[in-house]
């Protein structure tokens, strides 16, 4: 196991988000986690990453205990993975190429030569490597998350994790990034946990599946296996159905009683 | 109402402890700055440059205004040939400090805490953290030190600048001799307890100033909102304080000549 | 803009802020008064000092010769003690020179006139000048003049 969450409980100030959670995610491959909005998705990465403390259980990465770690254990551990975040949080300041050596140059002491001849290999992959004189704010939705893609990636590391990489992309660009994902992964020998909300994409590129839903995983398995699956509140999210366990209508009072008393 | 206002106390409090933990958490960081030079370098510029032609602007008019007002005023006592004294005190002990710190937390503060708000927006920190590189010593240290290292400078120019301005209104334009001028400020104006008063108040100026900026940009709620109201909060916390604190270091500095 | 440009602005306005202080320091700061170290110390009583303070000018002729060092009070004949730093460079001041409190024209602040003897020793460090001229004090000036003239009455 790469990553296992024990017995996690987890909340934000009074909402509780996860409850004697476990979690196994395996070696190698992709994993995807999937669920509707507010089931603690991201939540899930942050704790990985050690951003986030649980309140009861542990998050072992690796072999490493992460609550254990002091900061600069845990930056030792997050040397060896990498992070695609939703917004691409790509550094502003900083060129494409620039962006994608700062890894490489905060973390190594290797020539300049030789950082950039990474550099460009990263872009290569990635199909930017034209791109990198260009400023953050001059690139399309799609180019930033690419390059955030190589970022990610630029230390060859042990484990990847995309934070909703396929949102608020136009479907070419998506196509990108999903044939990126399964490429990297397998070229590079990584692990790669994948967040997202879309149901397509995400059956398309998994290894495994997570199917979450108020905390709980509701469905595990293959994305064949979870696809078949009958639950009503797995269907419903992997369907696309407006209504069913997440309901419609937001709670509210009787309709007839509030229409006609509510003339004040 | 009277709890609200309680709650917001408290919460005055909460946040300015934070502001005490963040910047102790700033000096550990000051190390990077002797092997990255170039991040100070760039900020000095974007802080100190970039403010430059407001304080030399801002500086002429107001000592141009003490030029006037002095000698409208010192006239009715007969007293016009100390015009240079007053002007000179006036700008060195005074206004060179405090409206520069004032004129500063408007433009450059500002100025930094939408760059690092708009930075924890975008989840720029939390990338930089999960790339186990640390953010303050990288992203704010260097702004800060710029910040205290810049406004004694500024400061500087300002008075310098307002002087020509009290000279031209004073001499030129009104009549009071040019050298008198000078050499009632020469005589009147003392080294230390003037000019060095006035650079003490500037360094501590820019150190509070720069700090809240930072602070608050770091500390801002990563929504567009929330970013905006770190800013004011930013400008108008640092204004008081400088306010606030030109009273205190005036009292003490300048009780027992 | 390059680093290069940046990086040369930043020399300019540093340059310019240091230059700046350093003609704020020793061109409208009044230098002379810091470095008063080289002077000899002479000390005179006074009834009343009035609005003199330290640091104020002593004067010869109208010339600037040095400044009071400081101000006390004599605990017997409570009169006022003021020690005067002059310049070495005057060191030809007779024994009975007086000194007297005057104001710089009519509202303007109060320095101590020195006004030479004839005696042929001259003032070293540690001597008292003992004929003394006090402050006028408006109130006293007043005072006086209303009872000079109900006298006159």
């Amino acid at each position: 196991m790469l990553v296992a969450l024990n017995s996690v409980d987890f909340a934000y100030a009074e909402t509780p988000v996860y409850e004697s959670l476990d979690l196994n995610i395996p070696r190698g491959g992709i994993t995807v986690i999937m669920g509707p909005s507010g089931c603690g998705k991201s939540t899930l990465l942050s704790l990985i990453g050690g951003r986030l403390q649980p309140r009861c259980g542990n998050v072992v990465v690796d072999g490493v205990d992460v609550q254990s770690l002091d900061k600069r254990g845990l930056y030792h551990l997050r040397r060896r993975m990498g992070m695609l975040f939703q917004f691409n949080a790509l550094l502003s300041e900083l060129s494409v190429f620039e962006n994608i050596a700062f890894p490489i140059r905060e973390h190594t002491d290797l020539p300049a030569e030789l950082i950039d001849h990474l550099v460009k290999m990263k872009l290569e992959m990635v199909g930017l490597r034209g791109a990198s004189r260009l400023m953050p704010a001059e690139l399309s939705g799609g180019m930033a998350r690419r390059v955030a893609l190589a970022r990610a990636v630029a230390l060859d590391p042990v484990l990847v994790m995309y934070d909703e990489p396929f949102t608020g992309l136009d479907p070419i660009s998506k196509g990108v990034i999903v044939q990126l994902i399964r490429e990297l992964n397998d070229a590079l020998g990584m692990s790669s946990i994948v967040v997202t909300q879309d149901v397509a994409e995400g059956l398309s590129i998994a290894d495994y599946v997570f199917v979450f839903a108020a905390g709980q995983v509701i469905v595990e398995g293959t994305p064949e296996a979870v696809n078949a699956s009958p639950r009503p509140d797995a269907r419903q999210f992997l369907d696309g159905l407006p209504d069913g366990p997440v309901a419609y209508h937001y709670p509210a009072s009787d309709y007839q009683v509030d229409l006609f008393q509510g003339e004040n | 109402m009277v709890r609200g206002l309680g709650r917001a106390g408290i919460a005055a409090i909460h946040h300015t402890g934070r502001g005490g933990m963040f910047l102790v958490s700033l000096v550990g960081g000051m190390g990077m700055m002797v092997r990255r030079p170039r991040l100070l370098v760039q900020q000095i510029h974007a802080v100190g440059v970039m403010t430059l032609p407001i304080i030399l602007v801002a500086g002429l008019f107001v000592g141009m205004m003490l030029g006037l007002q002095g000698y409208n005023t010192l006239v009715g006592f007969g007293a016009e040939s100390s015009l240079g004294l007053a002007v000179g005190l006036f700008l060195t002990r005074e206004l060179g400090p405090v409206l520069t710190a004032l004129l500063f937390a408007g433009r450059a503060g500002s100025a930094l805490t939408a760059e690092i708000g708009l930075m924890r927006a975008t989840q720029q920190f939390d990338a930089m953290e999960m790339m186990a590189v640390d953010p303050l010593p990288r992203v704010v240290v260097p702004r800060f030190l710029a910040g205290v290292i810049v406004m004694p400078l500024l400061a500087a120019l300002f008075s310098v600048v307002g002087l020509f301005g009290g000279y031209l209104v004073g001499a030129v334009l009104l009549g009071v001799d040019g050298g008198t001028f000078w050499s009632s400020m020469h005589e009147g104006v003392d080294v230390v307890h003037d000019v060095l008063a006035g650079v003490f108040k500037s360094l501590v100026f820019g150190f509070v100033v720069t700090w809240v900026a930072v602070f608050e940009g770091y500390s801002a709620m990563p929504t567009t909102d929330g970013v905006s109201r770190a800013t004011t909060r930013a400008v108008v916390t640092g204004s008081l304080a400088v306010l606030g604190l030109d009273y205190v270091l005036t009292a003490i500095m300048f009780s027992e000549v | 803009m390059t680093l290069q440009a940046k990086e040369t602005l930043v020399g300019v306005f540093i340059l310019a802020g240091l230059a700046a202080l350093v003609w704020l320091t020793l061109f409208v700061g009044n230098w002379a008064a810091l470095t008063g170290g080289g002077g000899y110390r002479v000390t005179a009583k006074f009834e009343n000092i009035g609005g003199l303070t330290v640091k104020s000018p002593v004067t010869l002729a109208g010339v600037t010769i040095g400044r009071v060092a400081s101000i006390s009070s004599d605990r017997e004949d409570y009169s006022a003690i003021v020690t005067l730093s002059i310049d070495q460079n005057y060191n030809n001041l007779p024994v009975d020179s007086t000194a007297a409190i005057l104001t710089a024209g009519l509202l303007g602040a109060q320095y101590i006139g020195v006004v030479p003897g004839a005696e042929v020793d001259y003032l070293k460090e540690g001597d008292s000048i003992d004929i003394t001229q006090s402050a006028l004090v408006l109130e006293q000036l007043i005072g006086e003049l209303l009872f000079s003239r109900a006298g006159a009455q």
